[in-house]
């Protein structure tokens, strides 16, 4: 008997990628976001993380140097179980700071939650509109 | 009686470092954490700007023996104690295959297995599955929510 992943259901962590010092680090805890995102209904999601990307690379071609008149969504997110973190990243850096490690180490955790086998999962990360990085 | 309290102390310890079967295994978040604050210093002299992940255990292999004796004893606890999480949470269903369906019934398996565990008493189980379930962390997972 061995444990396996099969995605049916796809679920979002929204990651908040923080570049200025973070005011305060959520204590979210692993089994927290494991109950959190288990339990969602069989809805199936329309939308990949490739259009995601390529809507993003649209938005920056099409407002360069400036901020969108509207901030860039995806209503199709909403009805996914979902929970926000905040990351802290050294600036214009895809290198996450220790103060953040414990965040991490939690999401690992809860991903390993037996509860959530079988869900597909998707990470989504912002940055500040000063950065150059984007995800 | 205080040198036969403090021998018998000792001895415990010692026993208790030998011996740490029993012993809960640590999270990611709790490993994770323990590097971060041992490695503080060391992170900033020999491995800045590296990223988290397989490049950052390749920074602190590279640098080991520069590295304080505070870093390499955390270093030293935390990946085994994570290799045994890992290994335990891989394992789970051959080593608890049986007591689940003893104790609980077949539609048990996979995602319920942890339901069964936690509902059954760790002294009706095999040893080995009651010690691969304590190493998977589960247990403590669980009681967190």
């Amino acid at each position: 008997m061995k444990l396996h992943h099969i995605s049916v259901v796809a679920v979002a962590l929204l990651v908040w990628a923080a570049v200025t010092a973070a005011t305060a680090q959520q204590q979210i805890n692993s089994g927290q976001m494991a109950t959190s995102l288990a339990g969602v209904s069989n809805t199936k999601l329309s939308l990949t993380g490739a259009q995601m990307r390529q809507a993003v690379l649209d938005n920056i071609r099409n407002y360069p140097g400036a901020l969108p008149p509207r901030p860039l969504s995806f209503p199709q997110l909403e009805n996914l179980a979902q929970f926000v973190v905040e990351v802290d990243f050294d600036f214009n850096s895809a290198v996450i700071r220790p103060s953040s490690y414990r965040t991490i180490g939690a999401i690992a955790d809860a991903l390993h939650n037996p509860i959530l086998l079988g869900y597909g999962f998707l990470v989504i990360g912002r940055s500040a509109a000063a950065s150059t990085m984007w995800a | 009686m205080i040198k036969q309290r403090s021998l018998i102390c000792a001895l415990w310890l010692v026993v208790a470092a030998v011996f740490p079967v029993n012993a809960q295994t640590m999270s990611y978040a709790d490993a994770i954490s323990q590097l971060a604050t041992a490695f503080k210093n060391d992170i900033a002299r020999y491995c800045k700007g590296v990223p988290l992940g397989p490049r950052l255990k390749t920074c602190f292999d590279t640098n080991d023996a520069r590295m304080s004796p505070q870093c390499q004893q955390a270093r030293a606890a935390v990946y085994t104690s994570i290799s045994r999480r890992s290994a335990a949470q891989r394992n789970i269903g051959d080593a608890c295959s049986a007591d689940i369906a003893r104790l609980c019934g077949t539609s048990y398996a996979e995602a319920h297995l942890v339901e069964c565990l936690l509902s059954v008493s760790s002294a009706a189980m095999s040893p080995q599955c009651s010690q691969t379930f304590t190493d998977t962390g589960w247990r403590t997972e669980r009681a967190r929510q």
